[in-house]
C-alpha cells in the first residue's frame, strides 16, 4: 500500500489543526484579548454560548472539520507507532481497518451532538 | 587517554575483549579476553588477525581488502560500528577494546554477522539504472552523458560499501525488522538522483510502504558512523522529497542522452622516453 497519500493528508491535517484549533483555543481562552479588539464572544464556556455555537451551521462545519482533522492526524500517528512493531502487512491491514472503523465511529458520535441540538 | 598501564610510545600489550558465539555449541554469546603484543600503527583488524594466527584459530570474523573498500570487517568496536581495518588502535585511545559483531543482524559465528537481510532489502529497491531505451541498455553503443554537476548530486551516496555500519547504528532498524534501513534507502536515492535513470517511479513504489522511507526517525546515527562519509540521513530526507514530488504529479526526468559514438581512431598517447620497450629488451 502506498503511504505517500496518507502522509500528504497528515501534513494537510496538521495545517488545518494549526489554524482551526488555534482559532478554537483563542475563542475559548483568550476572551479578554478578543474583547480588547472589539470581538466580544461572551463567556465561551457558558451553557448558552455552547448551545448557541452548537446550533449554528457555521460552527458545526467548523467543529466537523476540526474533528475530522484531529482524528485523522491522531489515528494516523497511532498507526505509525503500531507499524513499528514490525507487524506483517496482513496484520497491518486489520489494524488499518480497525482504526478506520473506530475513527469514523468517534467522528459520527462526536458530530451527532451539535447536529442533534 | 587510558593506556592500560602502558606508555604509548613503547606500549607492549593490547587487550581485546572479543564476543564469542558458536550457535551450534553455545547457548548465549560470551566475552573472551586476549592479550597480544601492540605495535605502533596497528589496526583492530591486525589485532584480530594476530589472535587467529597465534592464539586461537577458531576465532571467526570477516575481512578481505584491509583498506576500507570491501566493507567486510565492520564490527562493533567499543560500542561504535566501525571497520576494523580502518580503525587504528591509537585512534580509539584505549588499549583495552571490546569487540562485538554488528548489532541489528543475526550472528553467524563470533564476529560474523548475517547481513543477508540487508542485501535482500538492498536488492528490493532496484539499485541499478532503469531507462526507457532498453535496447541501448542491453547493447550499448556509447556512454550516457552526465555533467559533473549531475554526478555531484548523488556521488557521495555512491560511496556506500555495504558494510552495514549504518544499519547497525540505526535505532529504527533495531526495533523494526521490516524497516528497509538506511543502507537500502540511501541506495534508492542514489539511483533516483542519477540523471541517467528515468524510472524512479518503480523505485519509489518499493520505498513507499510503511516499512520504507517513512520509518526513519532522523536520529542521524547512520551518518555519524558511516566509514565512507556517506550521509544516509540526508539521502532519506531527499528521498522523501522525491516521493512527495512524484505523488504531487512530478514527472520522470528525461534521461541523459547517449553520447555520439566515437568516430575514427584516437590519437595514441606518446610513450614516455624512459619506457623500456620490447625492442630495447631484445
Amino acid at each position: 500500500m502506498r503511504e505517500v497519500p496518507l502522509r500528504l493528508w497528515q501534513l494537510i491535517a496538521a495545517a488545518v489543526i494549526f489554524f482551526l484549533v488555534g482559532t478554537h483555543l483563542i475563542i475559548m481562552h483568550l476572551g479578554d484579548i478578543l474583547s480588547f479588539f472589539g470581538a466580544d464572544m461572551g463567556e465561551p464556556t457558558a451553557w448558552s454560548s455552547v448551545m448557541e455555537r452548537a446550533s449554528s451551521a457555521w460552527w458545526t462545519v467548523f467543529y466537523g472539520i476540526v474533528l475530522a482533522a484531529v482524528l485523522y492526524h491522531g489515528f494516523l500517528g497511532l498507526r505509525n507507532v503500531i507499524s513499528e512493531l514490525s507487524l506483517s502487512p496482513a496484520a497491518m491491514r486489520v489494524i488499518n481497518r480497525a482504526l478506520i472503523v473506530v475513527g469514523i465511529g468517534i467522528f459520527a458520535f462526536a458530530l451527532y451532538i451539535p447536529i442533534s441540538t | 587517554m587510558s593506556n592500560n598501564g602502558e606508555n604509548q610510545g613503547s606500549v607492549s600489550k593490547l587487550t581485546l575483549k572479543v564476543q564469542r558465539y558458536n550457535p551450534d555449541r553455545d547457548k548465549a554469546p560470551y566475552m573472551q579476553e586476549f592479550t597480544l603484543p601492540f605495535r605502533k600503527g596497528m589496526t583492530v583488524l591486525d589485532g584480530l588477525l594476530y589472535i587467529r594466527e597465534n592464539i586461537d584459530s577458531s576465532l571467526a570474523f570477516r575481512a578481505s581488502c584491509r583498506m576500507g573498500i570491501c566493507g567486510a570487517c565492520a564490527m562493533l568496536i567499543n560500542n561504535l560500528p566501525r571497520l576494523a581495518c580502518h580503525t587504528p588502535v591509537e585512534e580509539i585511545g584505549e588499549f583495552t577494546l571490546e569487540i562485538k559483531p554488528l548489532p541489528n543482524f543475526a550472528i553467524v559465528k563470533d564476529l560474523v554477522p548475517d547481513t543477508s537481510s540487508m542485501f535482500e532489502k538492498h536488492a528490493s529497491v532496484k539499485p541499478y539504472l532503469m531507462r526507457d531505451d532498453q535496447e541501448e541498455m542491453e547493447h550499448p553503443t556509447a556512454e550516457f552523458v552526465q555533467s559533473p554537476d549531475e554526478l555531484e548530486s548523488y556521488l557521495q551516496f555512491a560511496y556506500c560499501i555495504k558494510c552495514g555500519a549504518c544499519v547497525a547504528a540505526c535505532p529504527t532498524s533495531a526495533t523494526g525488522k521490516l524497516y528497509l534501513g538506511p543502507q537500502a534507502l540511501t541506495q534508492a536515492y542514489r539511483y533516483c538522483g542519477d540523471s541517467r535513470d528515468n524510472k524512479s517511479g518503480e523505485r519509489i513504489s518499493a520505498v513507499d510502504p510503511y516499512y520504507g522511507v517513512w520509518g526513519c526517525h532522523f536520529a542521524g546515527a547512520c551518518s555519524q558512523v558511516c566509514p565512507k562519509g556517506v550521509d544516509p540521513a540526508l539521502a532519506i530526507q531527499l528521498l522523501r522529497r522525491k516521493v512527495f514530488a512524484q505523488s504531487l504529479g512530478g514527472k520522470e526526468r528525461t534521461p541523459s542522452p547517449v553520447a555520439a559514438p566515437p568516430t575514427g581512431s584516437k590519437e595514441k598517447i606518446p610513450v614516455p622516453e624512459f619506457t623500456v620497450t620490447q625492442d630495447d629488451r631484445s
